[in-house]
């Protein structure tokens, strides 16, 4: 009898010990093989093909499994992944917008299933849906680019503009920077004005057009890089690679080379490992219980010129 | 049991008169509706140019001292008077000094300042960029729902100096002396040759 009563005893103790020990393992290992999705508004740009690798392989580096979803630039699609991300259990989502307001349905979906949301370079018009909002300083970046297009152009001549997508706030903020300088400059006049869509093809389309239109314009600032490739193509194929300056922005790796060849005058260096980095580790620290992070982070955009372009490579600084 | 019934029915004939007669929405939709039809970056801009711009001016540092700290002990400097946002190697200050007027046309008074490590010049033509708001420290970026209406107060207190400081110069002779208190950037990576400042208050001494 007594030894019943001790044998259960025992075995009650090293039961609980048993216990509180895979507690304790369990929760050092509790976030392994959590996953976090990296949701990217399209995978055709380098760009974001560059935006959303970084922030996947941050998430692996910290111990998550990561997944890279496509929206294809269509918000339908977006929703179709947030409504596949929420039924499936990650834990949180780096996010790169397809819209401004068209994404903020989504994110609301996901905050009410509990999943913080962290968005990437774009962002979304509210400030109390995502966890936070790491973004490029666009506005700043093509203030600078802005008084470098006054310098090169003398403060005189005409000039087209090719605008990225109008239902992405980074369009605006790139082209009111760019504005708020070069506006004040009355010998500076913009004869044309329209979307390439962010889209290598669809601007050089546009950017023909817009020779046969304007054929003496001295310049054309391209809200991003891709455009900035597609209307030097449309500009050599016109023969006019002399007569026009181009000036771009993303710091993608054509266009520093092209800068480097004295093809590109010039673009607004984006950082996007930089916010991709952020972004995951952000997401890290929230799953392990931080709160109170900033709603927005802008990150600094630098001015790549042929007279710094040594200093940078792709996507980032040379050292 | 009637009695249950008809309590049951009177009700149910309430709720659901009540629910038919309210409107329910989330505070977070109503406020981002309100706050979008409302935001008005020349109003908030103006408001704290009548009320919020004095106070925050006593804050400003003599620019012999920023000089001085630029080159000695840069990150003491940063550390204690500059204003960043976000991440970056880009720091807003407040400083004050003095210039003497030049000629009207003129896009810029330079500012002389005695064994000075660079060079210095108020801007007084083409006032643009984020130095006036960002050195104040007045204007958060989380209190704006997109980063386009934060960038859109830059532009009106752009506006502002021009209309309310920069039209002073007109009656003020060439050669007398202007003090200013201004707003300037630099990269805390790159000590600048040249720094330009935007002026927030501008008076002659007479």
């Amino acid at each position: 009898m007594k030894t019943k009563k001790w044998f259960i005893q025992f075995t009650s103790l090293f039961l609980f010990g048993l216990f509180l020990f895979s507690c304790s393992s369990s929760k050092k290992s509790s976030y392994k093989g959590h996953k976090i999705a990296v949701v990217i508004s399209t995978l055709n740009n380098p760009w974001f093909v560059v935006l959303g690798e970084a922030a996947k392989q941050r998430a692996v580096e910290l111990g998550y499994e990561a997944v890279i979803f496509d929206s294809q630039n269509n918000t339908s699609k977006e929703t179709e992944h947030f409504d596949n991300i929420i039924a499936s259990g990650f834990k949180a989502i780096l996010f790169n917008p397809t819209d401004a307001k068209g994404s903020l349905a989504n994110v609301k979906a996901a905050k009410e299933a509990g999943i913080p949301v962290f968005c990437m370079d774009r962002e979304i018009d509210a400030n109390d849906l995502a966890v936070s909002q790491i973004l490029s300083d666009n506005y700043t970046g093509c203030i600078l680019l802005g008084r470098y297009f006054v310098k090169r152009l003398k403060g005189k001549g005409t000039y087209v503009e090719l605008l990225g997508l109008v239902g992405d706030n980074n369009t605006w903020n790139r082209s009111k920077g760019f504005h708020s300088v070069v506006d004040n400059y009355p010998d500076l006049k913009m004869v044309a004005q329209q979307s390439g869509e962010f889209d290598r093809n669809k601007a050089m389309e546009v950017m023909e057009s817009m020779l046969q239109a304007h054929p003496d314009i001295d310049a054309v600032f391209c809200g991003n890089d891709a455009m900035a490739m597609g209307a030097y193509q449309a500009v050599l194929a016109a023969g006019k690679t002399d007569q026009i300056m181009i000036f771009g922005f993303d710091g993608a790796a054509d266009v520093v080379d092209a800068i480097r060849a004295g093809k590109i005058e010039a673009t607004g260096m984006q950082f996007p490992k930089t916010m991709a980095k952020t972004a995951a580790e952000y997401a890290d620290r929230y799953i392990k219980g931080e709160r109170g992070f900033s709603q927005k982070i802008p990150v600094a955009v630098d001015l790549v010129t042929k007279e710094n372009v040594n200093n940078y490579i792709a996507y980032g600084k040379a050292n | 049991m009637n009695k249950f019934i008809k309590i049951s029915l009177i009700s149910l004939i309430a709720i659901v008169a009540l629910y038919s007669s309210v409107y329910f929405e989330k505070l977070n939709i109503r406020k981002e509706r309100v706050s979008i039809r409302d935001f008005n970056p020349r109003d908030k801009a103006e408001y704290f140019w009548d009320n919020g711009l004095e106070p925050i001016l006593q804050s400003a540092i003599d620019l012999k001292l920023f000089d001085s700290q630029l080159v000695n002990n840069p990150e003491s400097l940063i550390n204690r008077y500059g204003k960043a946002i976000g991440i970056t190697s880009t720091y807003s200050f407040l400083v004050k000094s003095t210039a003497h007027q030049v000629s009207p046309n003129a896009e810029e008074i330079p500012v002389k300042i005695q064994n000075s490590h660079s060079e210095y010049s108020l801007q007084i033509k083409y006032i643009f960029g984020n130095a006036a708001r960002d050195a104040t420290g007045y204007f958060h970026i989380d209190d704006f729902e997109n980063t386009m209406d934060f960038n859109a107060i830059s532009t009106e207190l752009n506006r502002l100096i021009v209309e309310k400081e920069i039209v002073k110069l007109d009656s003020i002779p060439i050669g007398e002396t202007i003090t200013f208190i201004g707003a300037l950037e630099i990269n805390s990576e790159i000590i600048p040759d040249k720094i330009t400042i935007i002026p927030l208050k501008l008076e002659a001494v007479r």
